[in-house]
């Protein structure tokens, strides 16, 4: 642990610790993070080396590219102000979710359609199975 | 006094959002909401409001793992004069 005693100066200012600053891997300029908690008996205060976050990733870079291509070739939506986008994104939602009790809908038929066969076919071979229940939609 | 801006969403964005979303899960209605609170703060204190010109890149990072770009560009006539403004919604996504 390194501690060390900083006096604060005018306008709140005050000088990092040369040694603290080195093993922060910090320079001027660089953005740190400071989080005051406290609890009942006393006060912290943590000193982090923030990151912040930036697109220069590959993968980043070309994802924007894609867009600025879809934007200058029109492949785009607009909205007139947030409140549209959010309307937008709403609806988009809504109507993600209604493919989604469809496409459930639709496998609960397959599945009640291969019990009923299964119980024509043990029914017909004689063979004892176990049963599934055939109404599924209370289990979704 | 606050320039009118169009907000124009890349079908790229499109993909992304729906993608992060499934990612994301349950959590994808905090990714929404996050997203549009971005979106707003832009609209009322960004480029939007005026106070600020000419063509800006704003990395906002919405949350853990995700980032949206918003791509402030003002668009000249060859006289230099603003035609348009728009604000892009881009994805991006961090390795």
């Amino acid at each position: 642990m390194i501690r060390q005693l900083v006096r604060l100066r005018e306008r709140n200012q005050l000088t990092l610790p040369a040694e603290i600053a080195e093993k922060l891997s910090v320079e001027p300029g660089s953005l740190l993070e400071l989080v005051l908690s406290t609890d009942a008996d006393d006060v912290h205060v943590e000193l982090r080396h923030a990151q912040v976050v930036r697109a220069r990733t590959r993968q980043a870079k070309l994802s924007e590219q894609r867009a600025r291509k879809d934007i200058r070739e029109g492949r785009f939506s607009t909205f007139a102000n947030p409140d549209e986008l959010a309307l937008h994104m709403k609806q988009t939602r809504e109507q993600e979710a209604k493919e989604l009790q469809e496409q459930v809908e639709a496998l609960q038929q397959q599945v009640q359609g291969l019990v009923l066969n299964m119980r024509r076919m043990s029914a017909a071979a004689g063979i004892q199975v176990a049963d599934l229940p055939l109404d599924l939609s209370s289990k979704v | 006094m606050a320039i009118p801006f169009d907000i124009r969403e890349s079908d790229e964005f499109e993909i992304s959002w729906k993608k992060f979303s499934y990612e994301l899960g349950p959590r994808s209605r905090e990714f929404d909401e996050k997203i549009l609170a971005a979106v707003r703060f832009l609209w009322d204190k960004g480029p939007g409001s005026g106070r600020h010109h000419g063509d800006a890149l704003y990395a906002v990072p919405v949350m853990e793992g995700y980032e949206l770009v918003y791509e402030w560009v003002t668009d000249r006539d060859q006289g230099g004069n603003a035609i348009v403004n728009h604000l892009d919604l881009l994805p991006i996504e961090r390795s």
